[in-house]
């Protein structure tokens, strides 16, 4: 036993190596195209010369690569853990949630170079259009889909514990709260007059789509993606709370904080997004604020969820 | 399974819930050598040893770690 347990740990690292060197070779990638779109646009709306473009881009570049890492991280590491005891209940719905986060980190990468080819094309309205749909629609999938599956994750988690009762009643509050946060998101939605098209040639509009579509295809999915978001929580707090061991709870404390931070900042998202003609008004400084606290929080988000799943993945591994 | 095995799983699922089991199977098969089912009491000190390790490369609560330790040792008197 001892032995083709090590063997299958060995080759685990192995899988992850690479996996690791994958996602520097595409962090090299998105770094170098990054430094060759083009600026001119950027350094006569800005007033700031090529050299301090050039440090914007990397000020961006290396705060991606640490978000790009945690996601890494934490998905291995909760893969890892999920695959040393998959034959119980528990390992089952960790694997869905390493999953879940994993998707995160495909969501990210393709959401980037696609916002990389926008630049790339300025003067093509038409691709820079499209372009900006496929983005919209890779966020929305994708962000349905990692919070599918970690909400499949945790109704796993409680299914073994038999709290389904209480997550229920407890699920209540999160339905109020989709709803409560929904109203407001609906009218900033009705109130951004680039939502569907702009005059202005400069301003690029926010989904490039009739009310019909963004409404079935955007609005709703981020908001059932919330709420199986506000819902894993739930089953993740109840989980932490029924179930017994001082250790194993800090490491799923830990886990989930970083989860919260993560709904949060994508709610907070949709909000910001509507507010795309006060951002194409603003001074750089309050842009790049606005950008670097985002990566800030982002960064701490999924360090908190690398941290516990490094503690739940040693509990099995040690 | 030994009542003395159980006991010691029933403890250690104190501070490790679900995975408590799984350590302690660990912690005998590869530290004692042994099937946990071969378990005796003799085997205590040693198996408290290596708990005591193992807990302080995750835990961040020492006197949990140690709290743990002496609840297992007790198994032995």
């Amino acid at each position: 036993m001892p032995v083709s347990k090590q063997k299958t740990n060995e080759h685990l690292l192995i899988s992850d190596r690479y996996i690791w060197i994958g996602l520097l070779l595409i962090w090299l990638l998105y770094s170098y195209l990054t430094f060759q779109t083009p600026s001119g646009q950027a350094i006569t709306k800005y007033q700031i010369n090529l050299y301090q473009i050039n440090l914007l881009k990397f000020s961006i570049i290396v705060p991606v690569s640490f978000i790009w890492a945690a996601i890494l991280y934490s998905s291995l590491k909760l893969y890892r853990y999920s695959q040393a005891i998959i034959d119980s209940a528990d390992g089952q719905g960790f694997r869905s949630i390493a999953h879940g986060v994993f998707f995160f980190l495909v969501a990210s990468i393709i959401s980037s170079f696609i916002s990389l080819g926008v630049q790339f094309y300025p003067n093509y309205p038409e691709l820079v259009k499209n372009l900006s749909i496929l983005n919209n629609y890779v966020m929305v999938v994708f962000s349905f889909v990692s919070f599918y599956f970690i909400w499949l994750g945790s109704k796993k988690l409680i299914t073994m514990i038999h709290a389904e009762k209480k997550a229920k009643k407890q699920g209540i509050t999160m339905w109020v709260t989709v709803i409560l946060l929904s109203i407001p998101y609906i009218y900033f939605v009705l109130q951004n007059p680039l939502r569907s098209q702009s005059a202005n040639p400069t301003l690029q509009s926010t989904y490039n789509l009739p009310d019909v579509l963004i409404f079935s295809t955007i609005v709703l999915p981020y908001i059932l993606s919330w709420l199986l978001g506000l819902l894993a929580l739930t089953n993740m707090s109840v989980f932490g709370k029924e179930t017994k061991g001082i250790f194993y709870k800090n490491a799923l404390k830990k886990f989930y904080k970083g989860f919260w931070i993560i709904i949060i900042l994508a709610i907070t998202l949709q909000y910001l997004t509507q507010f795309s003609l006060f951002f194409s008004n603003a001074t750089l400084a309050i842009i790049l604020f606005i950008i670097y606290l985002i990566l800030l929080v982002d960064i701490a988000g999924f360090i908190f969820m690398a941290i516990g799943a490094n503690r739940l993945s040693k509990i099995e591994t040690s | 399974m030994s009542d003395l095995y159980e006991e010691i799983v029933t403890i250690s699922e104190d501070y490790l819930g679900p995975a408590g089991q799984r350590f302690v199977d660990r912690q005998i098969v590869f530290h004692l050598n042994k099937y946990p089912q071969d378990l005796k009491k003799e085997d205590v000190p040693k198996l408290v040893e290596w708990v005591k390790v193992t807990l302080a490369l995750f835990a961040d609560d020492p006197k949990a770690v140690n709290e743990c330790s002496q609840r297992i040792l007790k198994l032995a008197n």
